[in-house]
């Protein structure tokens, strides 16, 4: 698994693709601290107004702040919005 | 996602209550078999509520047993939900069909005639003229035939070298170019002489049938005899005695010039240039519009000069060779003896 992971980031080095795509790694986009969107995110695994943790190929996004709600999930993106105070990620 | 907000509208959607033990389970099940929620918001009660598209909706069962939550839909928007109160309208969509239904009918019909040419003839008569056969403002397209129309047009516009009629949407167009007229010709049997149509300098005359009068180099009058159709005795002593008149015909070309001055109008100071060479642009265009067919420009010299009255002038001439005889008939006489001799 190790090998193949090497060779993909090779490739995606060589080829200039976006790493998102081939190596199925999160990217994070934060928008001041009121908005944040994550893509290739894994799962939710806990969801409240002030925590929200997050599961992904590389740990847990462990994000919290105040009045945070999720506007939208599709297959590979989360978006939240909220005021946010703090990213930990643990891995 | 607001920009999706019509569409949504427009397919329809939820709002479901999810309650459970863990509501972020359903969340990760709708993830997991592709399904999108929107509006995700906490609620006191540990439950969460969210948006969900009314096409995922058919799979809510199995999802719920799968996450092990319950899900109970606290509202319902959208297109779809509404359909029973539109139908019940019934003016509202008596409406919609009517206005489809004059849309259509007005389709029907011409609301307008244009005319579009190269050069401008009459375009009342022409009017006129399509009007009677038929095409006007407020006819059903249906009822116009063209090709009749575009017949009798050319029939009685002689002028007219091809007329198209065009029907787009409500419009009909009638297109239209004019072209040269013939020049007159004599018929072969009537003497004639050839004359200078213009002034200019003699190139080269040659001549088929006639007596030549001009030579090369020789600078030519208006109306001027090049090649005489009146066949004069070549007998010394007799020059003056007519022995026949011919219909001459033959080449002449010559080296005229097209020459035409204008005041420059809207002189700025700042944009001289400018206005100076719209002048010369309209000359050259006027200058280019009466020069014959045919003809093969050999130089456009352009000057400026400032007239009596301190006023910009531009002059534009246009060195150009061309054929510059006409035939001009001439009184026929009997030939009263036959020529002694072959006089060429």
């Amino acid at each position: 698994m190790g090998k193949k992971k090497d060779v993909r980031l090779g490739l995606s080095k060589v080829l200039d693709i976006p790493r998102e795509i081939l190596l199925n790694v999160p990217k994070t986009t934060i928008y001041a601290n009121s908005e944040m969107v994550i893509e290739n995110y894994s799962g939710i695994a806990e969801y409240s107004g002030n925590l929200i943790r997050l599961n992904t190929t590389s740990g847990t996004y462990k994000i919290s702040g105040t009045d945070m709600e999720i506007i939208e999930i599709t297959a590979d993106e989360i978006m939240i919005k909220g005021t946010i105070q703090n990213i930990e990620i643990i891995s | 996602m607001e920009s999706h907000n019509f569409w949504k509208f427009i397919t329809g959607y939820v709002i479901i209550k999810i309650q459970g033990k863990r509501p972020e389970s359903f969340l990760n099940v709708c993830k997991k078999n592709d399904l999108s929620l929107w509006n995700i918001m906490n609620n006191e009660d540990r439950s969460v509520s969210a948006c969900m598209s009314l096409k995922s909706v058919k799979r809510i069962r199995e999802l719920a047993r799968k996450s092990d939550c319950n899900i109970k839909f606290i509202g319902r928007y959208g297109l779809p939900f509404k359909k029973k109160a539109i139908i019940g309208k019934k003016f509202f969509i008596a409406g919609i069909l009517i206005s489809i239904l004059i849309l259509i009918i007005s389709m029907q019909f011409v609301w307008q005639v244009r005319l579009l040419s190269n050069k401008r003839i009459d375009d009342q008569a022409l009017l006129i003229a399509l009007q009677q056969n038929g095409v006007k403002a407020g006819v059903l397209k249906s009822k116009i035939n063209k090709e009749q129309c575009e017949t009798n047009i050319r029939a009685s516009f002689p002028e007219l070298t091809w007329v198209k009629l065009k029907v787009t949407g409500t419009v009909v167009t009638l297109e239209y170019s004019i072209g040269r007229t013939p020049p007159d010709l004599l018929p072969d049997h009537v003497p004639c002489d050839i004359v200078a149509r213009k002034a200019g300098i003699i190139e080269s005359v040659t001549a088929r049938m006639g007596d030549i009068k001009v030579s090369p180099g020789e600078s030519v009058e208006k109306g001027q005899v090049l090649i005489s159709g009146n066949i004069m005795s070549t007998i010394p002593g007799d020059e003056s005695t007519l022995l026949e008149t011919i219909h001459s015909y033959g080449n002449v070309f010559a080296t005229t010039y097209y020459q035409a001055n204008a005041i420059v109008k809207n002189l700025d100071i700042q944009d001289e240039e400018a206005a100076v060479k719209e002048t010369v642009k309209e000359l050259q265009q006027k200058l280019y519009e009466e020069i014959p067919k045919g003809t093969i420009i050999k130089d456009v010299d352009i000057s400026q000069y400032k007239d009596k009255d301190n006023k910009m002038n531009v002059n534009v001439t246009i060195k150009c060779k061309e054929e510059i005889g006409v035939t001009q008939s001439i009184e026929k006489i009997e030939s009263t003896q036959p020529p002694a001799t072959d006089t060429h």
